[in-house]
C-alpha cells in the first residue's frame, strides 16, 4: 500500500449523515411495509356501509362501527372469542406443568440423548401443522376425542408447549452454577433453593414462555379447524371462514383485528421480558 | 523524519475524556510502549493509530502523510490483538495470507512470504491447522506472523501477552523484541505491565487519565520519575512530603535528607521519592531515617520486603533475604542523596 | 453442569411429562399417517395393506402440487433472505435508528398467518391501497389485478412479509456471535468493509443463514392456511391437496401418502437444521 494509492475518504461528518439518511430511509420503508397493511385493515373494519369506499380514495369517506356491530351480531365471533379465551389459559397452564420438569432437566444437566430430545421438542413447531392436525384428528376419532374440548386442549398443548419448554430451558440454563453453589454453601436445602433461587431467576423466562404459549394457542388454526369445527369455533377459524367461501372484506378486517389485538397487547406488556435471547431460543437455536 | 507523529490527539466519550491532547513522535524502527493503568487511554490511542476510532481533534501522521481520515484498511498498519483475533474458519496459512490477499499479491510471492513469516515465529509445519487446534502460545505466534508478513509501516500491539502465564510472558516478550529488531519495524506497544515495558522498550510513554505523564527510555523513567504517579507505577516508591530547610537539606516527618537535585526554593514544600531497594540498613554512622519499627516482613525469594513505620508514616524497604529481621525490630536506614528524586 | 447430577431414573422422570407428551401424540399422528398411507385404518371401506395409494401419487396433480410447494418453499426462504440478511448486517452495530428499526421490524412476527394473508391481500386488492397509490402517483391508468395469480406471487409476498422478522432474529443472533476483534483484524490487514463481509462475516454466518433458510422452507413448504386463502386454485400446495383429497374426496389413503411426503421432507430438512445448529454452537466456544 503506497501513499499514492491512498485516497482521502469522505470526511467523518459526511459519513455520519449518510448513515443517518440511510437509517431514516429504511425506517420509512419499514413503516410503510409494516404499518400500511395494518392501517388498511383497521380502515376497512370501520367502513360505513352507507358510504362505500372505492378507489381512488385513499381513505374511506366516513367511518362507522357498523361492521363491528354486524360481526358481533351475526357471526359466531362471540362464541369463538369465548372458546379461544377459555382454551388459551388452560393450554398455557397445562403446558407449564408439563414443561417445567423437562425444561429444568434440559437446562441444568447434561445427559446422553439430550440433543435428540431438543430436536423432538422442536418438531411440533417446525413440522407442517396441517399434516399433524389431520392425522392426529384421525387418532382422536378412534379415541372418541374428535370434536371434543379435551381433544382441542391436547392438540393445542402439543403445538404450544414446545415454546414454553424451550424458553424455560434457556432460562434454567442461564442460572450460573456459582449462584446455586453459593446458596447451598450458605445453607440452602433443596426446597429453599427452589424457592429463593431457581424460581425467582426463571420468572422472566416463565412469563415470556407463558405469553408465547398463550398467543400460540389463540392463533392456532390448522388443528382447531380439523378437530374442533364445526362444534367449536375459535377466532382463527371464524377468520378463515371470512377469507374463504364468504369473503367479505369488512368482516375479515374486523375479525383480524380481534385476533391481533390480544397478541400485540400481550407482547407489548411482555416487551421487558422478551429479550432477543428468548425470541431466538423460541425460534432459532437448537 | 519521524515514522509516526501524533499531534494534539483527543478523544471524548460524552463527558469522559479518554485521550487528552496527546503529542508523540516515534522514530523509524523505534519500539515505543504506551504504559499505564486500565482506563488511562493507551488502548484508545493505539486504536486511533490503527484507524478503528476517529479522534475528536488532532492529527495522525505516518512520515509526511496525513492519516487522520484514512480508513483502517488503507493504513498499512498491522495489529496483534489481545485475543489474537485469528479467523476461526481459516487455516494458519490462510490466516497469515489474509493481509497479502487483500493487497492482491501474486500467489507465488504470497507463499514465499508466508513461509518466511512462519519460519520467523517457529511455526513451520502447522500451516494446515485451524486456530481451534492450537495452544494459546501458538495462536499468539500465528497472530504475530500474520501481522509481520504484510511488512507494515507501523506494527501495533494491544496487550498481546496478557493471556499467557507468567513464565511464558517473560520468554515471549523477548522474542517479540528480537523479532522487531531483526525486521526493524516501527512499533507501538500497549501494556499495563511495567516490568514488560521496562524490559523491551526503547522508550516508554507513561499515561494516566488520558494524558502523558512522562516519556523517556526505561532507565531514566525508572531512576528519574518526575511525578509521584510515575514513581509509584514503575516499581514501588516511597513518597514523602517535606520542606526545604537550611543548607538545601529537606526536612520530612521521617527524617532529614540531602537531595542531589537542587530543590527549588528555600522554605518551599517538596515531595521526595526513593525506591525501597535504595533504603540501605545503616549499621553505624549517619542515618537519614531512625527509629523505624518493622511492621511486616514478607519473604519474596531473593529479597525480603519490609514495611517499617517511622513517626506513624509507613515506608517500604527491601533487604537481602539472609539478614535476620523480625516484626518489632527497630532499624535505621540511609538513603543516598543521588537516589532521591523530587517529584510533582 | 450441576455437580449433583441426578441419577438416570430421576432424569427420566423429570423429562417424561414434557417430552413424553410430545412424543406420545406426535408419534401417534405420524404413525397414523404412515399406516393410512399403506392402507390400514381406513376411514371408509376396508383396511388392507396396499401400495396402491403410493402408486397413485405418480400422477400429474401430485407432481404439480409438489413442484408448486417446492417453488413456494424455496422462493419464500430465499426471498426473505434477500431482505433479512442486509437488514441484519445493517443492524449489527448500534447506531442511529437501530432500536426503532428493530421494534418495527418485529411486528409481523406477532401477526398470525391468516391475518397476514388478509392484510397483504387487502393491500393488493383491486381497490386496495397499492393500486390507489400507483394511480395517484400517475404510474398506471387503471388498477392492476394482482390477486389470484397462478404463479403464487401472492403467497410469496405474504410469506416474505410474515417471515422476515423470524429470519432476521436468527441471522442477527449469529452475526452477534462473531467477535468484533476478528472483523477489526481483517480491516487492519487491509480488507475494505465489503471484503470484510465477503471473507469474514459471510463464511462465519453461513450456518446461521442455513438455519434461517431451512426453517422458513419447512414452514412454507407444508403451509395450508396461506396457500388456501391466497394461492391459485391449480396447482394447490401439497397441504391443500392433502386436505382436499381427505375431506372433499374422502381419499384418506392418498392424503396420507401426501402427508408422509411432507413429513419425510420436513424431517430431512430438520436434520440439516440440526447439523447447522450444532456447528453454530461449536463456534460459540
Amino acid at each position: 500500500m503506497t501513499a499514492d494509492a491512498m485516497t482521502l475518504e469522505m470526511p467523518r461528518r459526511a459519513r455520519l449523515s449518510f448513515g443517518r439518511f440511510l437509517a431514516l430511509l429504511i425506517i420509512a420503508l419499514l413503516v410503510i411495509w409494516t404499518a400500511v397493511p395494518l392501517f388498511m385493515a383497521v380502515m376497512w373494519s370501520l367502513v360505513n356501509p352507507d358510504d362505500p369506499w372505492s378507489p381512488p380514495a385513499v381513505l374511506p369517506p366516513s367511518l362507522s362501527l357498523a361492521q363491528w356491530e354486524y360481526v358481533f351480531t351475526y357471526s359466531e365471533i362471540v362464541k369463538a372469542v369465548t372458546t379461544s379465551f377459555i382454551l388459551a389459559p388452560i393450554v398455557t397452564i397445562l403446558s407449564f406443568v408439563l414443561a417445567l420438569p423437562t425444561a429444568y432437566a434440559i437446562g441444568r444437566f447434561d445427559f446422553a440423548g439430550k440433543e435428540a430430545l431438543r430436536i423432538l421438542i422442536l418438531l411440533p413447531i417446525v413440522m407442517p401443522a396441517m399434516v399433524i392436525a389431520m392425522f392426529l384428528s384421525r387418532v382422536f376419532y378412534g379415541m372418541g376425542l374428535s370434536q371434543t374440548f379435551l381433544g382441542l386442549v391436547i392438540g393445542h398443548t402439543l403445538l404450544s408447549m414446545p415454546y414454553m419448554l424451550r424458553i424455560l430451558a434457556t432460562a434454567f440454563e442461564a442460572i450460573p452454577q456459582d449462584v446455586i453453589d453459593a446458596a447451598r454453601n450458605l445453607g440452602a436445602g433443596r426446597l429453599a433453593l427452589v424457592r429463593y433461587v431457581l424460581i425467582p431467576m426463571v420468572l422472566p423466562g416463565l412469563f415470556a414462555g407463558a405469553v408465547f404459549t398463550f398467543i400460540t394457542s389463540l392463533e392456532e388454526f390448522n388443528l382447531t379447524f380439523v378437530i374442533g369445527t364445526p362444534t367449536f369455533q375459535t377466532i382463527p377459524t371464524v377468520l378463515f371462514d371470512y377469507l374463504g367461501y364468504h369473503f367479505v372484506r369488512t368482516n375479515a378486517a374486523v375479525v383480524s383485528i380481534i385476533l391481533m389485538v390480544p397478541s400485540v397487547a400481550l407482547l407489548f406488556i411482555a416487551e421487558r421480558f422478551l429479550k432477543t435471547e428468548y425470541l431466538s431460543s423460541a425460534f432459532g437455536k437448537l | 523524519m519521524s515514522r509516526l507523529k501524533l499531534k494534539g490527539l483527543t478523544r471524548k466519550y460524552g463527558a469522559f475524556t479518554a485521550v487528552d491532547n496527546i503529542d508523540l513522535e516515534v522514530g523509524d524502527g523505534e519500539f515505543v510502549t504506551l504504559l499505564g493503568p486500565s482506563g488511562c487511554g493507551k488502548t484508545t490511542t493505539l486504536r486511533m493509530v490503527a484507524g478503528f476510532i476517529a479522534p475528536d481533534s488532532g492529527e495522525i501522521w505516518f512520515d509526511d502523510r496525513r492519516m487522520t481520515d484514512v480508513p483502517p484498511h488503507k493504513r498499512n498498519t498491522a495489529m496483534v490483538f489481545q485475543s489474537y483475533a485469528l479467523f476461526p474458519h481459516m487455516s494458519v496459512a490462510q490466516n497469515v495470507a489474509f493481509g497479502l490477499k487483500m493487497r492482491n499479491l501474486p500467489a507465488a510471492e504470497q507463499t514465499a512470504r508466508i513461509d518466511e513469516a512462519l519460519e520467523m515465529v517457529s511455526l513451520r509445519g502447522l500451516e494446515a491447522r485451524r486456530p481451534g487446534q492450537l495452544s494459546g502460545g501458538q495462536q499468539q505466534r500465528v497472530a504475530l506472523a500474520r501481522a509481520i508478513v504484510t511488512r507494515p509501516d507501523i506494527l501495533l500491539f494491544d496487550e498481546p501477552l496478557s493471556n499467557l502465564d507468567a513464565k511464558l510472558r517473560e520468554k515471549v516478550r523477548l522474542e517479540i523484541r528480537e523479532l522487531q529488531r531483526r525486521l526493524d519495524i516501527t512499533t507501538l506497544y500497549v501494556t499495563h505491565d511495567q516490568a514488560e515495558a521496562l524490559a523491551i522498550s526503547d522508550r516508554i510513554v507513561v499515561m494516566n487519565g488520558g494524558h502523558i505523564e512522562q516519556i523517556g527510555d526505561p532507565a531514566s523513567i525508572y531512576r528519574s520519575p518526575r511525578s509521584a504517579f510515575v514513581a509509584d507505577f514503575l516499581g514501588a516508591a516511597n513518597i514523602v512530603e517535606g520542606r526545604v530547610g537550611d543548607g538545601g537539606l529537606v526536612d520530612t516527618a521521617v527524617g532529614r535528607f540531602a537531595v542531589a537535585e537542587a530543590p527549588a526554593a528555600a522554605n518551599g514544600a517538596v515531595k521526595l521519592s526513593w525506591r525501597p531497594e535504595d533504603m540501605k540498613l545503616a549499621a553505624t554512622g549517619p542515618a537519614n531515617i531512625r527509629d523505624a519499627t518493622v511492621r511486616s516482613v514478607v519473604f519474596r525469594g531473593n529479597f525480603v520486603e519490609l514495611v517499617v513505620e517511622v513517626a506513624g508514616h509507613p515506608l517500604r524497604a527491601q533487604l537481602d533475604s539472609d539478614l535476620p529481621v523480625a516484626e518489632g525490630d527497630v532499624l535505621s536506614f540511609t538513603v543516598a542523596a543521588n537516589r532521591i528524586r523530587i517529584v510533582a | 453442569m450441576n455437580a449433583a447430577q441426578p441419577g438416570r431414573m430421576m432424569l427420566m422422570l423429570l423429562v417424561l411429562p414434557g417430552a413424553g407428551f410430545i412424543f406420545l401424540f406426535l408419534s401417534a399422528a405420524i404413525a397414523m399417517t404412515f399406516l393410512q398411507s399403506i392402507g390400514l385404518y381406513a376411514l371408509v371401506g376396508d383396511s388392507r395393506l396396499t401400495a396402491d395409494y403410493w402408486l397413485s401419487l405418480l400422477d400429474k396433480g401430485f407432481l404439480d402440487s409438489f413442484l408448486f410447494s417446492l417453488k413456494v418453499g424455496v422462493g419464500s426462504a430465499f426471498g426473505t433472505l434477500l431482505f433479512a440478511y442486509p437488514l441484519a448486517l445493517f443492524l449489527r452495530r448500534k447506531r442511529f435508528g437501530s432500536r426503532t428499526i428493530g421494534s418495527i421490524i418485529k411486528i409481523p412476527l406477532f401477526v398470525p398467518a391468516l391475518v397476514a394473508a388478509f392484510l397483504i391481500l387487502n393491500v393488493l386488492a383491486f381497490n386496495g391501497i397499492l393500486n390507489s397509490a400507483l394511480i395517484g402517483l400517475g404510474l398506471i391508468d387503471r388498477p392492476l389485478r394482482m390477486l389470484n395469480d397462478t404463479f403464487g406471487w401472492n403467497v410469496l409476498m405474504i410469506q416474505v412479509w410474515k417471515n422476515l422478522p423470524f429470519q432476521l432474529l436468527i441471522i442477527a443472533s449469529v452475526l452477534e456471535s462473531i467477535q468484533t476483534d476478528i472483523e477489526d483484524a481483517a480491516r487492519n490487514l487491509g480488507a475494505s468493509p465489503w471484503r470484510v463481509i465477503l471473507h469474514i462475516v459471510l463464511p462465519l454466518s453461513a450456518p446461521g443463514i442455513l438455519i434461517a433458510v431451512v426453517l422458513v422452507f419447512i414452514l412454507t413448504f407444508g403451509d395450508y392456511a396461506i396457500t388456501r386463502v391466497a394461492g391459485p386454485v391449480y396447482p394447490s400446495s401439497l397441504s391443500v391437496l392433502m386436505y382436499t383429497d381427505a375431506f372433499t374426496l374422502q381419499q384418506w389413503g392418498i392424503a396420507a401418502c401426501i402427508g408422509m411426503v411432507i413429513i419425510v421432507a420436513s424431517l430431512g430438512f430438520v436434520a440439516i437444521y440440526a447439523r447447522a445448529a450444532r456447528v453454530i454452537e461449536g463456534m460459540g466456544r
